[in-house]
């Protein structure tokens, strides 16, 4: 039914500086993505880089979904949000500024709530993966 | 000197080197009576310093008039059109443009004074001066005006009946004006730039340099300048477009003229920013208060440091105050809130709230957090706040931590954590708990190691109904990742090894020392296809990916271990790729499973935008289950449920969210959500969730803000419990755009008990321009409402691309 195999997925500029931390989940995460395309290398110097990746908002939200009968919360959902642009050595956006979303949702109980932290944790890593896989495929598809 | 006046003059620029000595040329002599004037002697200042000084940098009608002093010398300029009187100066050094005058009369004095009679105008740059009557005088570089003044400058206008204004060094006066003047904030990147005029009208106006006015009995509004619907009326009004800060003393709000709220003093954003200055005040009601009115005030301390004083009213309780302060350094930053009732009327108690959130960046490898918050007794939130997601809070966190990042592939953390519950049993606290993480690929023969531990001190006030103790984990992993971009297999082993040290006998035998080991293999992989597809017209790219990850545990005997902090995990995607079954560390599930999924996911070619995404996975077991926490039922089934996803923004305007959980022993749905939501504009957005867990819940929910006709919006969220028959959280509200300011009213209602509710009432009224931060009402429908936009506020949320 015209499925293939997905082919090496080269990006289009072979610097790269990303403005984001690399020791953070996130910013290790990007990295080692880009490294892993092959044929792009993340520099530290912004002045080196083809294009440079600006982070303009990494916000993390949980926003009450549900209430039990007794006003306690029952589920909450998570929101993880990253707006970026990609500037190539101009300055110039090859990127305008994008936002980012990503949700999950999990039950809460008070009396578990050590439990419920790491459930946490779990799902945040999860939507960070998520993060990570969506951006790639927008650099995926800059062309210069 | 008689001179046929002419409707429009010309201009002819004249340079000439100096400001301060800059020749005014009236062109011809004033005493020359002639139809056609013909510039005789024209007045010129002292030779420039450089020759090159002399050239004006606004391009000169013809070239001979400006080109060198001497060719004015020998009044060699032919005359742009006859009867026209023109006159220019230009400073030296090119710093300064040149300054032109024309009317239709012009005479004067050599480098003393031009007086310009008859449509005067003076221009220099970008500022027009244009009155009746002007006089200019070279050596101060003053020009006086009289008679439908109008000093314009981009676009900022002044007009009135007398000006005396120093045009270089921008100072001066104005008599009886009417200002109007536009700024644009410099916005943040991804941020849309707001454009506010300020107009009004004084007795008196003073320029105190470039971008400064001092305003006498003034008033100022960012309304259209004709019959304002509000404004402030000012004694004395200080507007710092510099810094972009407006300031006032024995200042009044008036709104419809009715004169609102005195400040002695007050300061207010020019632009929009971040000011100083009263925020807009909120007017309730709510039956655990009565009348509640919050009065907030936002102190703009400095760059880095802001607070906002709440002052509040509750008529039922007394006068809360309530205050945060929020700094920001080079290496840490933090938000500090307290709030305080001196006498509850109706508890009889003093009654607090304080918290404090700190971040601190050490080194660039270490960090320190604090996260402490505390309130004075169980049902504060419950009586005193108006927000479902404090009042709905049963633990609140305080806590210290100092994370370590070693390198990109190790980190290590400290933290000491506990909670005030303010209902049911606390939990356990951790005092402390340590933790090294390491994951470092290319290893030997391309493996990639891994290392989770930590270490946990629990520890319990009620030591006779909860154990106390510490437990150390050491889950040390080795894999082999093969990635490429159309494929992945990771196999990986591990092994899991716990050692627990109980304060009292806890387990038959009277041991106190508990140690588990779990050897734990696991294989995770999956293939990524793709093709092009065509969908409603659209081109995709299509994806295509299956998954299947297999784990192998053998059984160990942990009934005997306390639960510390344990519990199930939801059933969802993100626990069906985990190794256990378990969040926490006080069991470690049997496994024998393997788990299937497919997902399918279309991405638009031209960006890489993620538009919908298909998935479906389900688990299953080659074992039965032995391995569960104190009164959990074991799993009979060698199936797990079924569960499939689909989300995304399947239109510009329409996004979808899904899930469904289906049983497939007992051919029934255990869990079904859908979502919809819908957002053709800004401030235009209607949502539609459905939410049903067997035996659980099942809830609706519908929100909206939609725009009602007029200028009024309708804002609105009812979630209602089908289950229980009850509503657990209504809001309703209305908005109305009065232009330049905006007028809500929003009504609350949320359960706190499975008897008792919440009830409040909103009113607000917001003068756009005067203050510019949200308050309660707006917080409230932002998190309530998906897609909710603040009216006045059109620029906000719009520019990030959600495509």
């Amino acid at each position: 039914c015209g499925f293939r195999l997905r082919g090496p997925q080269a990006l289009a500029f072979s610097t790269i500086h990303l403005g984001v931390s690399p020791v953070t989940g996130f910013g290790a995460q990007l990295a080692r993505q880009i490294a892993a395309s092959g044929t792009t290398t993340v520099v530290t110097n912004p002045a080196q880089a083809d294009v440079q990746l600006q982070i303009l908002e990494n916000r993390s939200g949980r926003e009450i979904l549900s209430l039990t009968g007794a006003g306690k919360v029952r589920e909450y959902q998570l929101t993880r949000e990253l707006g970026f642009q990609l500037l190539d050595r101009s300055g110039e956006p090859l990127i305008p500024p994008t936002m980012l979303r990503t949700q999950r949702e999990y039950t809460f109980q008070d009396d578990r709530i050590l439990a419920k932290e790491q459930e946490e944790a779990l799902l945040e890593r999860d939507m960070e993966k998520e993060l990570v896989e969506q951006l790639m495929r927008r650099l995926a598809a800059v062309r210069m | 000197p008689a001179v046929t006046p002419q409707p429009a003059p010309a201009r002819a620029p004249v340079a000439s080197p100096s400001r301060q000595a800059a020749a005014a040329a009236p062109t011809p002599a004033p005493s020359a009576p002639q139809a056609t004037p013909v510039p005789t002697q024209p007045a010129l200042a002292p030779a420039p310093a450089s020759a090159a000084a002399v050239v004006s940098p606004v391009r000169p009608l013809d070239d001979s008039v400006s080109a060198a002093p001497a060719a004015q010398e020998q009044d060699a300029s032919p005359l742009p059109a006859p009867g026209t009187q023109t006159a220019a100066a230009a400073p030296a050094a090119g710093e300064r443009e040149a300054t032109q005058v024309s009317a239709l009369r012009i005479r004067g004095t050599r480098a003393v004074e031009l007086v310009a009679d008859g449509e005067a105008e003076l221009q220099r740059g970008d500022i027009t001066l244009t009155a009746d009557r002007l006089l200019y005088r070279e050596v101060s570089d003053e020009a006086i005006a009289e008679g439908n003044v109008r000093l314009a400058q981009g676009t900022d206008e002044i007009t009135g009946p007398a000006a005396r204004i120093v045009v270089g060094a921008r100072t001066g006066e104005f008599e009886s004006p009417r200002y109007a003047i536009t700024r644009r904030s410099d916005p943040r990147a991804g941020e849309a730039p707001r454009e506010v005029t300020g107009s009004g009208e004084a007795e008196g106006l003073y320029f105190e340099g470039e971008n400064q006015y001092r305003l006498r009995n003034a008033t100022w509004t960012s309304c259209r300048p004709e019959d304002p619907d509000w404004y402030v009326k000012a004694r004395d009004l200080h507007l710092d477009y510099d810094s972009e800060v407006g300031t006032m003393r024995h200042g009044t709000v008036v709104f419809k003229d009715v004169p609102m709220l005195w400040v002695p003093w007050a300061e207010f954003p020019l632009v929009g920013r971040r000011q100083s200055g009263l925020l807009a005040p909120t007017v309730g009601t709510s039956n655990k208060t009565g009348l509640d009115i919050t009065q907030p005030y936002y102190w703009n301390i400095a760059p880095n440091y802001d607070a906002t004083l709440s002052p509040r009213f509750m008529s039922r309780r007394g006068l809360q105050l309530g205050g945060e302060f929020r700094y920001l350094g080079e290496d840490h930053a933090g938000e500090l809130r307290t709030e305080w009732l001196a006498n509850d009327r109706v508890s009889g108690e003093s009654r607090s709230l304080g918290a404090w959130q700190h971040q601190h960046r050490i080194t660039s490898r270490l960090y320190a957090s604090l996260d402490v918050n505390a309130v004075s007794d169980d049902e504060y939130f419950e009586d005193l706040s108006s927000r479902v997601s404090v009042a709905s809070k049963v633990n609140l966190l305080r806590q210290g931590r100092l994370d370590y990042y070693g390198a990109d592939w190790w980190s290590a953390s400290a933290l000491v954590q506990r909670y005030q519950t303010l209902s049911g049993d606390e939990p356990y606290r951790k005092l402390p708990e340590l933790r090294l993480s390491a994951n470092r690929a290319g290893m030997a023969g391309g493996t990639t190691w891994a290392l989770e531990s930590h270490y946990t001190d629990f520890e319990h006030p009620e030591k006779t109904r909860y154990v106390n103790g510490s437990r150390l984990v050491l889950y040390p992993q080795v894999s082999l990742p093969v990635e490429r971009s159309g494929y992945f297999i990771i196999p990986k082993l591990g092994l899991h090894y716990t050692k627990y040290r109980l304060d009292d006998p806890y387990i038959a035998g009277g041991r106190t020392s508990i140690t588990r080991s779990v050897p734990i293999f696991s294989i995770d992989s999956g293939l990524i296809f793709e093709r092009e597809a065509s969908y409603f017209g659209n081109a995709y790219q299509q994806t295509l990916e299956p998954r299947v990850f297999y784990v192998k545990a053998p059984d160990r005997k942990q009934d005997d271990i306390p639960v510390f902090d344990t519990a199930r995990y939801d059933f969802s995607f993100a626990q069906m790729f985990s190794e256990s079954a378990y969040s926490g560390s006080d069991r470690v599930a049997d496994a024998d499973q393997i788990t299937v999924a497919l997902s399918s996911r279309l991405i638009d070619p031209r960006n890489g935008a993620e538009r919908l995404r298909v998935a479906v996975g389900q688990r299953h077991y080659f074992s039965d289950q032995r391995v569960a926490l104190p009164g959990e039922p074991l799993r009979i089934d060698r199936r797990t449920d079924f569960l499939a996803a689909l989300s995304g923004r399947v239109t510009a305007t329409t996004t979808l969210n899904s899930a469904w959980q289906y049983n497939p022993r007992d051919s029934q749905t255990e869990r079904f959500n859908f979502g919809v939501g819908w957002q053709p504009e800004y401030a235009k957005a209607i949502n539609l969730n459905y939410r049903w867990t067997r035996g659980v819940l099942r809830d609706i929910d519908v929100s909206a803000q939609w725009p009602l006709g007029g200028r009024w919006y309708g804002v609105g969220r009812v979630t209602r419990s089908i289950r229980e028959n009850r509503v657990t959280e209504a809001i309703a509200g209305i908005e109305y755009d009065g232009g330049c300011w905006v007028f809500r009213a929003v009504a609350h209602r949320f359960a706190t008990t499975t008897d008792r509710v919440t009830q409040s009432l909103f009113l607000q009224l917001e003068l756009n321009g005067l203050a510019s931060i949200g308050s309660n009402p707006v917080g409230l429908l932002k998190r309530s409402v998906s897609g909710y936009g603040k009216i006045n506020e059109p620029g906000s949320g719009r520019i990030f691309g959600t495509d």
